[in-house]
């Protein structure tokens, strides 16, 4: 059995790559499974979806945990997930190296990584989304579904997009099979001893050998026992930073902030906790004397997203 | 009275309620809850209905509550919460317990307007204490913005779209705080996330109420509303000054409104901020937006009677017990580590 993970963000289309991939290998006449995992589904949550791929009917209905292959739409998840969790020695990470990619630094696993600028290629092709192509270089580091049958799933899947963006979506995964062909053949001169497919598994059918890690559900969980995960990354290319000269400390930013996200020590306002804002300007909107001001995610800052005034004079 | 700087200090100082949840950008619930939960002096527990709070703050195996939190299912949380309170009340009589406690439900309006309504009509009557928050988003937000009879007329959802056969829900929201003040309980509210002084004065008068005490607060929702995330406390707050959302309150059955805009707005400038209102603006549509101006007259016109006829009773002694006392010395310099709210423990029940 073949298990691919793909982890995204609400709204990414993770759920429609994984939909994608499995009506391709159903065309290819494979046994299918793909469904999504959001927790809760908010836009710019991170959340999983699964496709399973066997030879023979699938019994198996659990979420993956022990994956062959695992795609990454959004490189901001490799900083606040173990997104390589359960991936074997001879498995597959694929990453969209896109927005932050740069900054990424991706797992050191065994398998092959292949990280792969979906957000350019989509964006050539006409899309925001990279998750088509994303589907497309998965498939041809697989050698399986064909570019033909990864089409007609397009066709099948996104049936209700308006054909103009349906072509686009065409054109995204031709760019990512394309990107995924080429790449394999560096792959392969290079890690020629890796196999390119997955070596084919042990069925396993059972609940019980998938069952969660993490303890118990129903387990009782104390403040502290986890980490809290971080948000940070769901901000979508702005970031709140602050005047301190401006400020009158009235708190307002405080006490709308519902990310507790903005950070006071006592009750002195001092600026903001990046790891968990994201970036929805109400603290700008609420701010009466314009003292916060949404900047570039890239912009440099001070500490605490403090910024020094530039006087005019 | 608890004012924001006290409420920022008493969330370091024992924070209750955290970051790294999983609700929306810009969602209006985190700071109703963190106003609610800072302005309640001693222990707290939480009883939780399925919602949007409940699902995105608890994504197993983690949880942004510092504070005993308990979720059984969407329906109940006002039976669950009348279990606790029974069981709190055996372990005291054991001599197993002695702190104080101060119960506090959450839950969203589809949880209290409709299917968690026999369950807090039953609590209610029975007269179990605690403080049941209502967050009113006007929708069942967590599955995807379905009407709920919290929903206002002319507003599209998923279930009461608006298209060529229908503009929005063709009925208008029903009044919760009359349904529950009806069961002549000690003290109910309503409240909203924009004012926030308001609203943790009347947690405060919630706390103090012996018996049950029921808030009803406005809470912004940008996909569901159809707004910006930063529009958030910004459509709320016209929702209050426009008269759609009336801040009053209910004091052993004498209504007052604790909050009036100097000059209403016209509701206009609330509807136009929102998406699920947008159809109300394509011709032919007067007519609906003359009722929902009529709408909102009337009840302005009904509470504002209301409030003139407690007035004696506001006046007298009676009324006097639930001014909210100032909580915290005016010398009070707050400092990290310091039990602040030992005063509150200290500060006597005025009733
Ligand atoms: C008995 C039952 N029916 C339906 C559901 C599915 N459900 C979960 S949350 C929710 C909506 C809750 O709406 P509301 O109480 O308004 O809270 P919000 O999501 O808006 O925060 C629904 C319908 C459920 N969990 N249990
Ligand atoms: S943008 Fe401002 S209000 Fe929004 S999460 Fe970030 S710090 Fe909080
Ligand atoms: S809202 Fe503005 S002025 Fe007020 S504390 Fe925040 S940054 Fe300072
Ligand atoms: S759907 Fe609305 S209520 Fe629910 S988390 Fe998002 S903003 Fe908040
Ligand atoms: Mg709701």
């Amino acid at each position: 059995m073949l298990e691919i993970r793909f982890h995204g963000r609400g709204g990414q289309g993770a759920k429609t790559a994984s939909q994608l991939l499995a009506v391709a290998f159903l065309e290819a006449g494979r046994f299918v499974q793909a469904f999504p995992e959001y927790g809760p589904e908010r836009t710019g949550a991170p959340m999983m979806a699964y496709t399973r791929v066997d030879e023979r009917p699938i019994r198996l209905h659990a979420a993956i945990s022990e994956p062959d292959v695992v795609v990454v739409l959004d490189p901001s998840l490799v900083l606040e997930q173990n997104v390589t969790e359960g991936l074997g020695s001879q498995g597959f990470l694929v990453v969209n190296s896109g927005g932050l990619g740069s900054r990424v630094i991706l797992p050191d696993i065994e398998g092959i990584v292949l990280a792969v600028p979906a957000d350019e290629l989509a964006e050539k092709s006409g899309t925001r989304h990279a998750n088509t192509v994303m589907a497309g270089a998965v498939a041809a580091l697989l050698g399986e579904p064909s570019l033909e049958q990864l089409l007609g799933a397009v066709d099948d899947v996104l049936a209700r997009l308006p054909e103009s963006l349906r072509l686009h979506n065409r054109q995204s995964v031709q760019e990512g099979y394309t990107y995924g062909v080429n790449a394999l053949r560096t792959l392969d001169a290079s890690s020629a001893k890796k196999p390119v497919h997955p070596a084919p598994q042990p069925a396993r059918d059972t609940q019980a050998a998938h069952g969660p890690k993490l303890g118990r559900a129903g387990a009782l969980i104390r403040p502290g026992d986890y980490p809290v995960p971080l948000t940070g990354g769901w901000r979508m290319g702005k970031k709140p930073a602050v005047f301190l000269n401006r400020c009158v400390n009235c708190l307002l930013c405080w006490q709308f902030c519902p990310d507790g996200a903005v950070v006071v020590d006592g009750t002195t306002f001092l600026g903001f906790d990046y790891a968990y804002c994201k970036g929805c300007e109400i603290c700008d909107a609420v701010c009466p004397t314009k003292a916060v001001v949404m900047i570039d995610e890239e912009s440099p800052v001070g500490s605490l997203g403090q910024l020094k005034e530039v006087s005019a004079s | 009275m608890a004012n924001i700087k006290e409420m920022a200090a008493h969330s370091q100082i024992d924070p209750r309620f955290g970051s790294g949840h999983s609700l929306c950008r810009g969602c209006g619930i985190p700071s109703i809850v963190r106003t609610v939960l800072s302005s309640i002096p001693g222990p707290v527990a939480v009883i939780n209905a399925t919602s949007c709070l409940e699902v995105a703050t608890t994504r197993y195996p983690f949880t942004a509550w510092k504070i005993p939190w308990m979720h059984v299912a969407f329906e109940n949380s006002a039976a669950v919460a009348s279990g606790v309170e029974a069981a709190y009340h055996a372990l005291k009589a054991r001599g197993e317990l002695s702190e104080p406690m101060t119960l506090v439900v959450f839950a969203g309006d589809g949880g209290t307007y409709d299917i968690g309504l026999q369950a807090l009509s039953g609590a209610l009557e029975r007269g179990h204490r605690f403080i049941y928050v209502c967050y009113d988003n006007e929708a069942y937000m967590n599955t995807g913005i379905q009407r709920s009879s919290a929903t206002p007329f002319g507003a599209s959802t998923t279930t009461s779209p608006a298209g060529r056969a229908a503009m929005g829900k063709p009925e208008p929201r029903k009044n919760i705080v009359e349904i529950v003040a009806a069961h002549r309980i000690p003290y109910v509210a309503q409240a909203a996330m924009s004012h926030w002084q308001d609203l943790s004065n009347k947690v405060q008068r919630a706390y103090h109420a012996e018996g049950p005490a029921f808030l009803n607060v406005l809470s912004a929702c940008p996909p569901g509303w159809g707004h910006e995330p930063r529009d958030a406390v910004r459509v709320v707050r016209l929702a209050v000054d426009s008269g759609y959302w009336p801040l009053v309150e209910v004091i052993e059955g004498h209504w007052r409104l604790s909050y009036r805009p100097s000059e209403r707005v016209p509701v206009m400038q609330w509807l136009t901020l929102q998406g699920r209102f947008r159809h109300l603006f394509q011709p032919d549509q007067e007519e609906a937006l003359e009722k929902i101006q009529t709408i909102i007259d009337d009840e302005w016109e009904r509470m504002t009677q209301r409030d003139a006829q407690s007035a004696s009773w506001f006046a007298s002694e009676q009324a006097r017990r639930w001014e909210v006392l100032p909580t915290l010395p005016d010398s009070w310099e707050p400092r990290l580590g310091e039990p602040m709210w030992e005063h509150f423990r200290k500060t006597p029940n005025p009733a």
